[in-house]
């Protein structure tokens, strides 16, 4: 109802009201045996007896200046989250597979970088022929495979980055919904459901593991090992984590 | 022996290959999800690397669509992982996995790996 509707119905009230009171003047004044007699006249008193029916529709206008008010609230905050809050989620989604895509070119230009090297030494001690001690060869060739293993953080940080960038997507979601909250407020549209949507806890079946961690050790590998061994002679009550801190 | 190195991460993908090369496996063939890994292990791969979490088709259905191939009932299948919970290492199990390996790993792992499950398919039935 607009406030042109509500100012009508405050009208018609008001009409009303009017032709009330002339009624009750009107019967009042008719004919006194009416007054002490029967229902009629206990009406026509109580009604001459109600002193604030006259501001109702004055009150009727006021409330609907009030919620005209809270609703340009409501209607300010929506597009306020809107703007902000689903704007800037956006944005930092992009901004982490920005970083994602930096790190694996760069990545590859390191292993790039580390094959030539490879390549050099290769040349170097064909060029030495024996003249220098192999096992100097040898440790340059650890040490660049060394480096190249290290780059592996590459894929697990990039496991994690698409972990928070699910994380983000859920949030914008959610976010959207309460917005959509403030929608059904103003009459716009149906109550969104998103907000009770569960949350799938595994990621088995995702392109990516969010838990993807560097902090591995030999005793983690070990730890692997001794579950696989259990799990192919079938110990599949065992419960718990394979690797102490890994989350199921 | 030919192998079949299956991961979304380009750059895992040649540090593996990196890894196989410096233990004396050259000859490898790439994969950068379990769909186009099906379409390439073919009768002459020896030995499979995969990765589990990969889009189109992840790690344990792309092992479980190897092994339903009666061609590779018994190829060794290595899962190259960050996953590392029990339930997980279950599932592996279940789908037809030989060996199972931690990221991030070092070479030497991957050759006790690959050493461990050969001897193992090459031995008495």
């Amino acid at each position: 109802m607009d406030a042109a509707q509500v100012k009508a119905l405050a009208t018609e009230l008001e009409t009303t009201l009017g032709l009330l009171g002339d009624l009750i003047t009107e019967l009042q004044s008719q004919n006194k045996e009416w007054q002490g007699s029967g229902r009629i006249a206990e009406l026509v008193n109580r009604l001459a007896g109600q002193p604030n029916l006259a501001e109702l529709p004055a009150v009727l206008l006021r409330a609907h200046a009030e919620i005209s008010l809270v609703l340009g609230g409501i209607r300010l905050t929506r597009e306020s989250i809107e703007a902000h809050a689903v704007e800037r989620i956006r944005d930092t989604k992009d901004k982490l597979s920005d970083v994602t895509s930096t790190t694996e070119s760069a990545t590859i230009e390191l292993m790039n970088g580390l094959d030539r090297s490879l390549e050099l030494i290769n040349t170097l001690e064909a060029q030495a022929n024996g003249t220098a001690p192999s096992g100097g060869f040898e440790s340059l060739r650890r040490q660049v495979s060394t480096l190249y293993n290290h780059l592996q953080f590459q894929d697990i940080t990039a496991q994690q980055l698409q972990g928070v960038g699910a994380a983000l997507l859920d949030l914008e979601t959610r976010v959207s919904a309460v917005a959509a909250l403030f929608d059904s407020a103003l009459g716009h549209g149906p109550r969104a459901e998103l907000l009770r949507r569960a949350v799938d806890a595994s990621s088995a079946h995702l392109p990516f593991n969010p838990d993807a961690t560097m902090k591995r050790s030999q005793t983690d590998q070990a730890a692997i090992d001794e579950a696989f061994k259990g799990a192919r002679n079938g110990n599949a009550s065992d419960p718990g984590c394979a690797v102490p801190g890994a989350r199921t | 022996m030919k192998c079949l190195v299956v991961d979304d991460s380009a750059t895992m993908r040649r540090i593996v290959v990196n890894a196989l090369k410096s233990i004396g496996y050259d000859n490898v063939v790439e994969a950068g999800d379990g769909s186009d890994a099906m379409h390439k292990c073919d009768a002459s791969i020896e030995l499979v690397i995969t990765d589990w979490n990969m889009p189109v088709m992840g790690g344990l259905d792309f092992v479980k669509g190897v092994r339903a191939n009666a061609q590779h009932a018994k190829t060794p299948i290595l899962m190259v992982t960050t996953r590392s919970v029990k339930e997980d290492i279950m599932q592996a199990v279940e789908a037809g996995v030989s060996g199972y390996i931690l990221k991030p790993f070092t070479p030497q792992v991957l050759k006790e790996k690959i050493d461990q499950i050969l001897s193992l398919t090459s031995g008495p039935a």
